[in-house]
């Protein structure tokens, strides 16, 4: 009786749906909460660096104003004036920004998150060297040291246009 | 048996198509997003690969042709533009006048594509970054 519940039933259209369900998840789940947070750093993950290099680079920043046109821009004149290398655009969603760098061989992509009060730089991709072994919701705990000192200049120069507020 | 072929072959293909979903980015072979902030194209991308020595030639509205002759190699790379992007496609790289030591190194031919994509890039987000501040004024 139950073999043959198990031969007539449609395994094929659950595992089906299953399928479609979950990879229609995968797609989705990074961009569906593409928004700031204030960053609450883990202690208890492992493998992490030190809490001061996480912050430099993931800590959220607060905008001088709630028009969402004018943070776009704000971003995107910090990503072309930041030190030393201008980052460059690579595709834009619902409140965030991609911007990409590419270096001496390597390449990232961060995924610069914005919302009325709160802008937040998270990890989206990476070539070489810097890609991240401990990614937790776009918030990179371990990875080498220049990923921490490239991308803390791009914090900063887009924490700068926030606070001119212009 | 039957049933458990078909779970397997289900299996294989839902962690085939998984696996698809991990995006590997690549140095130069990405496509740069442009959307609606491209108003000339032709102008627009001929400024770009004019930066670092490069000519243009427009093949039709989305295909162009950029071409290099640098350092011995003569280069040539397909400008192709697909959904409001483009993408870079390697035509050929060659050493025709080389007359020692012929040997086509494409760490090279990759470094100088490379620049050709941050050089379009940069101009895209120059524009991206113009419309953004037309209309935090509007």
């Amino acid at each position: 009786m139950i073999q043959m519940f198990l031969v007539k039933f449609k395994w094929e259209f659950v595992l089906k749906f299953i399928f479609l369900f979950s990879s229609l998840l995968m797609l989705n789940i990074d961009f569906a909460f593409a928004a700031p947070s204030k960053l609450i750093f883990d202690d208890s993950i492992k493998p992490r660096t030190y809490e001061k290099y996480v912050k430099a680079v993931h800590e959220e920043m607060y905008t001088s104003t709630d028009q969402l046109d004018k943070i776009r821009y704000q971003i995107l004149q910090g990503m072309l004036t930041t030190r030393g290398y201008r980052w460059l655009f690579d595709g834009e969603g619902k409140g965030f920004i991609l911007a990409r760098f590419t270096y001496r061989g390597d390449t990232n992509v961060i995924r610069i998150e914005y919302n009325k009060s709160m802008v937040q730089l998270k990890y989206h991709d990476a070539l070489g060297d810097f890609k991240c072994k401990k990614n937790v919701e776009g918030i990179c705990y371990k990875n080498a040291r220049g990923y921490y000192n490239y991308i803390k200049n791009l914090r900063k120069s887009i924490n700068a246009q926030l606070k001119q507020g212009t | 048996m039957i049933l458990l072929i078909r779970v397997i072959k289900i299996f294989l293909i839902f962690s085939s198509c998984h696996m698809a979903n991990l995006h590997a980015i690549d140095h130069y072979k990405d496509s740069i997003f442009f959307g609606n902030y491209i108003k000339n194209m032709q102008q627009t991308f001929d400024k770009s690969v004019k930066r670092n020595g490069w000519t243009l030639a427009k093949i039709d509205d989305n295909k162009y042709i950029a071409s290099i002759l640098h350092k011995s190699y003569d280069i040539k790379v397909e400008l192709l533009v697909e959904d409001k992007s483009v993408r870079l496609v390697l035509q050929s790289a060659t050493r025709p006048d080389c007359t020692r030591r012929c040997k086509v190194d494409m760490d090279k031919v990759e470094g100088w594509l490379i620049r050709l994509r941050k050089s379009l890039a940069l101009d895209i987000t120059y524009l991206v970054r113009d419309d953004a501040l037309a209309k935090s004024i509007r």
